[in-house]
């Protein structure tokens, strides 16, 4: 399952500047690994923006980086972060996909899928080119 | 095939650093003046202001590269932190438009900034084919934007950004260095890409 949380965060730097422009956010992939983000706004003249977090448990994803709700909400804890919001204007139905062109073995009837020796559910299989024009199968294993 | 650019002009007019955080070692420029390519049905050239990846016929696969080598960087422990300006006019579907990967063609450590999936804008990392995927909402690359990528040496996260600030960032599905620089890829359709020259690609070592 796909978690996701939108937060109103204090900015540092600027877009010009010699720090690029981004969430004041220190050290997050470090004590946030798993989580993901998207900046859905900024105002550099307010000092501040809104990032939209997002996570999954799913269980093809490596242990450390199986995340749920609770995880995202200790981000709340952090000082840059000024508020937590319910929605936002540029927030899209479906902001986070894992997916997975690679497995050790796949039942498409039962839509499972062991994928270096973590088993899980898919969703679905897409047929996707890459950037050499080969065509292959990519299973969606969550989105949210 | 490759296009006729004055490297001392591209020297001479380097521009200043985007991503300048403080740099204790060095920062270089390199150039992607050379289109990748299977066919023949693809042409490139340069108005003084931008080069034009001009593609001829479908099912080819071209970026624009630096024909040299992928980019070891973990020996001093740096970041590799890249930029690029590109337009896609008159639309913006289906593209490739800056990414990283070990080398052209290898999509299962792909890591980069795209619209493959129709109208949808996305950062997508990959690790050994096993991909993490934002979408970004608000986006129009029609118009020229400066793109760019930093890949922490450690695969602990990678950073999108979009006109000198962070749109997405990912600590799940991180591939492992080296990288070679790619852009403009087309994704198989026969279009036009646009990239900004010389103030286009850098390289970046951080410590």
């Amino acid at each position: 399952m796909i978690y996701r949380r939108i937060l109103k965060v204090k900015t540092v730097g600027s877009r010009n500047g010699e720090v690029p422009l981004q969430p004041d956010l220190t050290d997050f992939a470090v004590k946030y690994s798993g989580i993901n983000f998207a900046v859905h706004e900024y105002n550099e003249k307010e000092g501040w923006c809104v990032v939209e977090l997002w996570c999954s448990d799913h269980p093809v994803l490596e242990a450390k980086h199986q995340k749920t709700d609770k995880d995202l909400q200790l981000v709340d804890t952090e000082p840059a972060v000024m508020k937590v919001l319910t929605e936002h204007r540029l927030s899209p139905k479906i902001l986070g996909v894992l997916s997975t062109s690679t497995h050790d073995s796949v039942d498409e009837e039962k839509k499972e899928i062991t994928v270096r020796g973590r088993k899980g559910n898919f969703l679905r299989k897409e047929k996707h080119t890459t950037t050499a024009g080969k065509e292959q199968d990519e299973y969606v294993l969550d989105e949210g | 095939m490759s296009v006729n650019i004055d490297r001392k002009k591209w020297r001479a007019t380097e521009p200043q650093l985007v991503f300048s955080q403080p740099y204790l070692g060095f920062a270089h420029a390199f150039p992607l003046d050379t289109a990748y390519h299977r066919a023949g049905e693809c042409e490139m050239s340069y108005d003084g202001e931008w080069i034009k990846l001009d593609e001829k016929i479908t099912g080819d696969y071209p970026a624009l590269g630096r024909s040299a080598f992928a980019i070891t960087y973990g020996w001093s422990g740096a970041n590799l932190r890249c930029h690029a300006v590109l337009k896609a006019p008159p639309n913006d579907n289906n593209i490739y438009f800056f990414f990283y990967e070990p080398f052209k063609g290898d999509y299962a450590n792909y890591q980069g900034l795209d619209t493959r999936d129709g109208a949808e804008h996305n950062a997508r990392s990959r690790n050994g084919g096993v991909e993490t995927k934002t979408v970004l909402s608000g986006q129009d690359w029609t118009v020229e934007h400066r793109f760019g990528l930093e890949h922490e040496v450690n695969q602990s996260a990678m950073r999108f950004y979009i006109d000198g600030s962070v749109g997405a960032t990912h600590t799940t599905n991180i591939s492992a260095e080296p990288y070679e620089v790619l852009a403009g890829e087309p994704n198989g359709q026969i279009r036009t890409m646009y990239m900004r020259y010389p103030a286009g690609i850098r390289v970046s070592r951080s410590f």
